[in-house]
Parts: C-alpha cells; structure tokens; sequence
C-alpha cells in the first residue's frame, strides 16, 4: 500500500479529483469529514490529509510515501524529498507588492519585506543582488506595508483580488507555482513500481 | 538559581547499560561478520587536522563538518566519515606495504545537525578494500554490505547501483535536476532496472555478472538518475535501502583517487553502513 500526505484544502479537493478520474475512490471524504486519513476501496493507497507545511516533512522523514504539494512550499522548506510530476492545478506565483500610492517602484537596500516564505525571499534578494530585512508573519500579510510594519511583502497570489482590495500593486514575480508529486528515495526504491504507476496513471488522467 | 541544564547535544548518544549491551552485542555481530570476511580492524582519530584531512574530503562534508581551533590555532576537525582518514593513513603509513588491504571499523562519526534529522554523532560500521580494481571486488563489496544487512536482521533489501558515466553527455541542466532530485525539472523519471538501462557502461556489465554470480540479481538495480554532486566515486556505486529504515541505511562505491589526494595512488572501493538507523529500526521492532 502507498501512503499519501495531501494538503488540506483546494490540493486535497483537486487530488481527490484526479483520483476519482483514474478510477481511485476513497471510504472517506476527506473534505467534509473529521477524519484524517482514509483508504481507497482497492486498498492500494490510503491518504492522510495534512498541513500544507507539513506534506514535504511526512514525504522526507517517510511517514508517508507520496505527497501532494505546492511548489511554494517545496522551495520555502526545501525538504529532501524527490519531485516527481508537476500536477498542474493549484496555480498561483510568488510575487513582490507594494502599496499602491508609494512614490516609487523600487526595491533598495535594506528594504523591509513582510513575508510567510522568508527562505524563498532571502533567496531571490540575494540574486537580484539587494539587501533585505525579512520580517516574518503567519499570515494577513497585506497588512504590513499599510500599517508601515514593511515596505513590500512578498507572498502567494492567485488572482490578486486580495491584493487589489488591499491597495496594493504587484511590482515583480519570483516563481509560478502548481502542485508537484512528490516521493522519498527510501518509498522511490523500495516501492519503485507502485510509485511510478501511480505517476503514470495521473499523468494520462489529466491527458484524457 | 536557575535550573541547571543537564541535557547533551541533539543527536549524540548516551547508552544505559542495557543499551550499552544491546550496542555491543551488535558490533560484535558485525565484527565478525567481517572478520569471517577477511576484513581487519582499523582505527582512525576523533580529531585531525583540518588542512590535512581535508586534501582528501568531499566538499559536502566539509560543510556539515565539526571544526575548532586548538590551544596553538590550529584548525581542527572532528572526522566526518571513516574513508577519507583510512585514506590518509594508507597513504602516509602503509604505502611501502604490499596490499590489497581489507580493512573495516565500526565506530561514530560526526557532522553538524543544521537538519534536525541529522545526527551529529553517526555510528558507521563500514569496510574499506584497498589495493584492487576489479569488478569482482566491487561485487563482493555489494555482497559484503547485503549481508551484512540480512545477519542484523533484514529481509527486504533493495540496491540501487549508478555509475559516475551515467551523467556523461547531460546538459548540466539535467544534470543538475537529477543531483536535486528534480524530476519535474528534469522532464522525466529517470530509468530505474536491469541492467538493459545502463547497458552502454562496460563496468557495470562486467559488474552486473559478477552479482548475478553471487545470487543478488534480485536485490540489485541499476539508476540512471544516481548522479552526484562532487565526483568522489569513480566507478560503480551504490545505495541501499530496506524495508523498515526509512532513509538510506548504507552506500558506497569505487574511489580509485582518493588515496593519491594525499600522495599514493591506489584503487579502493569500499561501503559505510548507518547503524545509528540499524539500531533505531532494532528497537522498533
């Protein structure tokens, strides 16, 4: 049996689609129900639905062979897990904001930047070469530049509605990202056909 | 008066006596299992001389390891593996000894803990053969650590062999999808077999004869996506993997210029095997 960790929420609702698509259907919706885990009626795959912050960790340290996660995630906790498939649902990208009626456009040095993904962050200033103070929040983070707590913000968008009711305009995009497949070396090579039957169903699930 | 803290580092070993017991009656186990091999003990420091031992180390280990200066300045450094000491005193102490040599150790090594996953004292029991180059050796190195796994206990085994002629002829984008594991970068899976998926590599052929000789064709497979970082192996190398470990338990593989970084060329292949997970998957079960 494979174990998969799937985030809580549009991945999971997404995944479970995908699933019913190539014929994989759960005891349990996971979506409406209070449970955490449930198996499929084939008794090949039971899914746990968790954090998204947590599907790398379940997937690297093995406590579940496969995982469901957004790109994002994968590249702000960098969790020694093994990609396998980009999914394609789940679009949303990185991107740097400011408010609307700053003066200027720019980024400069020491500029503080409000931010859920301070790795990701740190990461791309340093290759555009600018010096930045992270300031890390769990969440709300359009707030920071409106209250004065940063000058832009760095985090996830979809549609920029949010951003937009919140005056604030999109200055620069650092990544796009979708849901990835993901396994660990131990589950890749242990569980290596059922790991790559799995990805290869998916894969002409969304074809079809 | 503020409570005294008397806890150790994180991933440092502290054994009770039933523990204690419990850990010897293992590395005895393993000892002799490699004595009946033929292999002898070695011993290498705790602590080297950082520009000494470092000639010869793997970049990757440099950067997890522990360094410190001693009373007179000098950079110091807690031995991060056992292969690149052994490798040391080969060169420095046993040149002018015919070989081969067929050593192994049993014993911790140490490396910073950035990743909470990560130990900073690592037991390794391993087995370095030094002084051959030869399919046969490098086979009988698979079987050495195959077995090894079976007599502590392990049914379920898996190796997963590549070969550093694997990444020739990559773009050096794939070639750096593959060290990062990504796959979705990449553009693909990278082929995992027979030996039919690295057919083109004459070692490997040579070698794959070798082990169905010795009964592991069930247990090995060949990885074209098995490509690393720094260029340490030099021919074939492999990761093992077992049922109830939820990590890599073991890997190795040829180094035939190791020794020569520190002034003796000689061909060596050889395996280290984490006990530290052998141990935590014994006490689970």
């Amino acid at each position: 049996m494979l174990t998969l960790a799937i985030a809580k929420g549009y991945l999971m609702s997404e995944a479970l689609a995908r699933f019913a698509n190539i014929g994989i259907r759960f005891e349990d919706d996971l979506t409406v129900s209070r449970k955490l885990f449930t198996v499929d009626t084939s008794g090949q795959y039971r899914i746990l639905q968790v954090r998204p912050w947590d599907v790398p960790v379940y997937v690297a340290r093995g406590a579940a062979d496969v995982g469901v996660s957004g790109f994002d995630v994968l590249e702000e906790k960098q969790d020694a897990v093994i990609r396998l498939i980009d999914l394609g649902f789940g679009a949303c990208r990185l991107i740097i904001a400011g408010a609307k009626e700053r003066p200027f456009n720019t980024l400069f040095h020491d500029i503080r930047v409000a931010t859920k993904y301070p790795n990701a962050t740190t990461a791309h200033f340093q290759k555009i070469g600018i010096k930045a103070h992270i300031i890390k929040l769990y969440g709300a983070i359009e707030l920071a530049p409106i209250t004065g707590l940063s000058d832009v913000i760095v985090d996830l968008t979809a549609t920029g509605k949010t951003l937009e009711e919140n005056e604030l305009t999109i200055m620069d995009t650092i990544f796009h990202s979708t849901a990835q497949l993901i396994t660990n070396a131990s589950s890749f090579c242990l569980k290596d056909y059922e790991i790559r039957t799995l990805t290869d169903r998916l894969l002409q699930g969304s074809r079809s | 008066m503020p409570v005294m803290n008397l806890f150790t580092p994180f991933g440092v070993s502290e054994f009770l006596p039933e523990e204690a017991a419990r850990h010897n009656q293992l590395t005895q186990q393993i000892s002799q299992f490699f004595e009946s091999e033929g292999f002898l003990p070695i011993r290498t420091p705790v602590v080297e001389y950082f520009d000494a031992l470092s000639k010869g180390l793997d970049p990757q280990l440099v950067a997890q390891s522990i360094r410190f200066f001693d009373s007179s300045g000098h950079l110091m450094i807690l031995r991060p593996d056992h292969t690149t000491p052994i490798a040391r005193m080969v060169a420095s102490r046993l040149s002018d000894r015919p070989g081969p040599f067929q050593f192994y150790y049993i014993s911790p090594v140490f490396r910073n803990t950035h990743a909470e996953d990560t130990p900073m004292e690592l037991f390794q029991a391993g087995v370095e053969w030094i002084g051959t180059s030869s399919p046969q050796s490098d086979a009988q190195v698979i079987r050495h650590c195959v077995e090894l796994l079976r007599t502590t206990g392990f049914k379920e085994i898996r190796v997963d062999i590549g070969h550093p002629a694997l990444a020739a002829g990559l773009k050096d984008a794939d070639r750096d999808a593959l060290i990062r594991n990504d796959y979705v970068r990449l553009g693909r899976l990278p082929e995992r077999g027979p030996i039919a998926v690295a057919a083109h590599i004459p070692e490997l052929v040579a070698l794959d004869t070798e082990l169905h000789a010795l009964n592991l064709g069930d247990v090995i497979r060949y990885n074209t996506g098995l490509i690393r970082e720094f260029d340490y192996y030099t021919g074939p190398h492999f990761e093992v993997y077992a049922q109830g470990i939820r990590q890599m338990v073991a890997c190795g593989g040829r180094y035939d210029r190791l020794i020569s970084k520190f002034g003796h060329d000689c061909p060596a292949v050889g395996f280290a095997l984490n006990l530290s997970l052998i141990q935590e998957a014994l006490a689970q079960c």
